[in-house]
């Protein structure tokens, strides 16, 4: 990404406004801004699809950094989305749990289904995108895959034929996640706010009362 | 086989409703209805300790119980839990100090934090408030990993519940006591699990270990005093301060006292998080009835690994060593984060070794030389090693690489990534030298791949 490109004009704010204003909220929490970054990343890939840049300088110019520290922090981290992202987007890990029971043959089915074999690199075709990924922590109820957030566990090649079926299907598939949380391909991620006036202290009163 | 379910919200369970035949604690709510839920956990006892304190106990108290009790971090150092906390400045200190809590539980074959934020996430606030006033710290941030967004979803929830009923916030429980919990959700990185990676990463940094000293307790999170925790760590100390360290140290052994959260993965029949008692060997985990169940398939055992993957893996011999820190340690091992992944005869010890030092190199942060070059040749090794095209001396140069990458670089990642090697070497060294003999033919002459390419390696281990 070049200067010039990073200099972008950012025409309007990318989120609705009720969210920035949460989220100028949830500043006040911490002794600085940028302490917000990795979940307004998060909340900014939900809502535009993906990171794009006139996000990402959106995201710098809101905590106060510079573009290319945002671009180094969504770099740094997988699981945010500088490339368009796919409607069903699936990670199967292939670390060594799931290894050990059976994820190539969840890959095959995966294969067979979308017609993509997953590697280390993402993968898309259609409505689908997929790659494997290391240990998301599912490793008693291996192997499993996670599609847009929510998990799949102690999988037979059986039970993934029928997850993917059931979503290209626009069903629910019977997932460890409980299709209840708003985990949900549409919507964007939501965290409840915090009740501000039970915090027990907010930065920015301190720094107003210091100031005074 | 499939777990069995919890009527209440349908998340998955991985642990049985086998009555183990020893004390447990930890997880004796979490197999309740609702137990995620504030009403329902303080119905079954939540928060009745922290009120107690509150009233009754000095903050010196608290931090004296959990010293006394000989509770040992659980998150894979294994440091005394109840020492560190007496390693932040005095009070007089006007300095703010901060809780950080690690929830980024990343290590492959680790999942006992999962359950308890999901399931009890009320005692987490417990054990986080508790520290927090043992510290006297006026700030909690947790910082869970990105991939666990149920757990986070749930904690939240716990922590706006627990913010209503005025547990957390100004003044807790008419206490005077004022502390903040609040909740970072990462975005996939093993590093982040460092105590100081995690710390820029709530900092809304790249997570970049830095180097040490200073310490967390002089210079943590934005530069004040800060202690890093685990969340398992932190759900013993409600059960310390209310029990006494007496009863915390009648379970475990001398030197590894209480219970810990054991999740066994791979080729078991029954696997799953249980609850055990420190000092159980390793055998009855495996075999045990009420755990592991036996090896899948009736098989013979080749090699486990007793506590997440930096641990090593370690041969049938061993089988009777009891889960203890300094047992482990005596072996060459670690009990890490208890976390035993299981092979049988029909894993292949090479590739399972290339698929764990793969990880380290996907997981490297790249800061440190030895580490990021290191890692990416020793994968490369072994996959030619796996695909039959080894060479005469690919044995001394893994030994030779793990030694430089010991002991030199900021964070212990690298430490971790060198450590099964040397022990699959030391214990299974005629499977490397097996795999080398037959590709003899195949040697120098077969350019090797490129560094970091895995595709076309990804043959089943089983």
């Amino acid at each position: 990404m070049s200067d010039k490109s990073m200099n972008t004009p950012v025409s309007k704010d990318p989120l609705p406004r009720e969210r920035v204003e949460w989220w100028e909220e949830r500043c006040t929490h911490y002794p600085e801004r940028r302490a917000v970054l990795l979940p307004l990343l998060h909340d900014l890939q939900e809502h535009v699809g993906q990171l794009t840049k006139e996000a990402m300088v959106w995201a710098a110019r809101f905590v106060g950094i510079t573009p290319v520290e945002v671009y180094g922090v969504a770099t740094f981290y997988w699981m945010y989305d500088l490339e368009e992202r796919a409607k069903f987007r699936v990670a199967v890990c292939h670390n060594i749990s799931c290894a050990l029971r059976g994820k190539d043959r969840i890959l095959e089915v995966i294969e067979e289904e979308t017609g993509l074999k997953g590697g280390h690199h993402i993968q898309s075709k259609g409505d689908w995108s997929v790659r494997t990924v290391e240990c998301m922590g599912a490793c008693s109820t291996a192997p499993m895959m996670e599609i847009n957030g929510r998990y799949y566990e102690d999988l037979s090649p059986e039970k993934a034929r029928q997850v993917l079926q059931d979503l290209a299907a626009g069903k629910e598939p019977d997932s460890t996640t409980p299709w209840d949380t708003e985990i949900r391909p549409t919507t964007p991620e939501t965290l409840p706010a915090l009740p501000g006036d039970r915090l027990a202290w907010s930065y920015k009163e301190e720094q107003e009362a210091e100031r005074s | 086989m499939s777990p069995a379910k919890k009527a209440s919200n349908n998340y998955s369970w991985p642990t049985r409703d086998k009555q183990p035949g020893h004390e447990t604690y930890l997880f004796n709510r979490v197999a309740e209805k609702d137990s995620h839920l504030l009403d329902a956990a303080r119905k079954l006892g939540a928060y009745r300790v922290l009120e107690e304190s509150l009233e009754k106990r000095k903050p010196e108290e608290v931090t004296g119980l959990v010293k006394d009790s000989g509770l040992r971090g659980r998150g894979g150092a294994g440091f005394p839990c109840g020492f560190k906390w007496t390693f932040m400045p005095k009070p007089e200190d006007p300095r703010p100090r901060y809780l950080a809590v690690n929830a980024d539980e990343s290590e492959p074959g680790t999942c006992k934090d999962r359950v308890l934020i999901r399931e009890d996430p009320h005692l987490l606030i417990e054990g986080i408030l508790l520290a927090c006033y043992a510290m006297q710290c006026r700030g909690a941030y947790i910082f869970i990993r990105g991939e666990y967004k149920n757990e986070a979803m749930v904690l939240q929830k716990a922590l706006q519940d627990a913010y209503e009923a005025g547990l957390i916030g100004k003044d807790i429980l008419g206490s005077g006591f004022d502390c903040d919990v609040q909740l970072t959700r990462g975005a996939g990185a093993y590093i982040c699990g460092e105590e100081t990676a995690l710390m820029e990463a709530i900092e809304g940094k790249r997570g970049h270990p830095r180097p040490k000293p200073p310490f967390p307790a002089g210079f943590g999170l934005w530069g004040q005093p800060t202690t890093v925790n685990n969340i398992e760590t932190l759900c013993n100390v409600p059960f310390i301060v209310d029990k006494g360290p007496d009863w915390f140290k009648s379970m475990g052994t001398e030197k590894s006292a209480g219970n810990v959260l054991a999740g066994i993965s791979g080729h078991v029949k029954t696997p799953g998080v249980f609850e055990v008692p420190l000092g159980i060997t390793m055998r009855e985990l495996i075999y045990g009835e009420a755990y592991g169940g036996g090896i899948l398939d009736d098989k013979e055992l080749l090699a486990y690994l007793p506590g997440g993957s930096s641990s090593g893996f370690l041969p049938a011999d061993t089988l009777d060593t009891p889960l203890t820190h300094d047992d482990l340690k005596d072996q060459g091992s670690m009990l890490g984060t208890a976390s035993v992944i299981v092979l049988n005869e029909t894993a292949d010890i090479i590739q399972a070794t290339r698929i764990i030092t793969e990880f380290y190199m996907d997981e490297s942060c790249g800061q440190c030389s030895q580490c990021r070059e290191g890692t990416s040749w020793l994968s490369e090794i072994l996959l030619r090693l796996e695909q039959g095209r080894g060479r005469a001396d690919d044995i001394d140069t893994m030994l030779d690489l793990c030694v430089q990458m010991k002991g030199k670089t900021i964070c212990v990642l690298s430490d971790a990534a060198a450590w099964p090697i040397e022990l699959a070497i030391k214990h299974f060294r005629p499977a490397f030298e097996k795999a080398i003999a037959s590709s003899a033919t195949a040697v120098s002459s077969t350019a090797s791949p490129a560094v970091g390419s895995t595709e076309g390696s990804e043959e089943a281990v089983r």
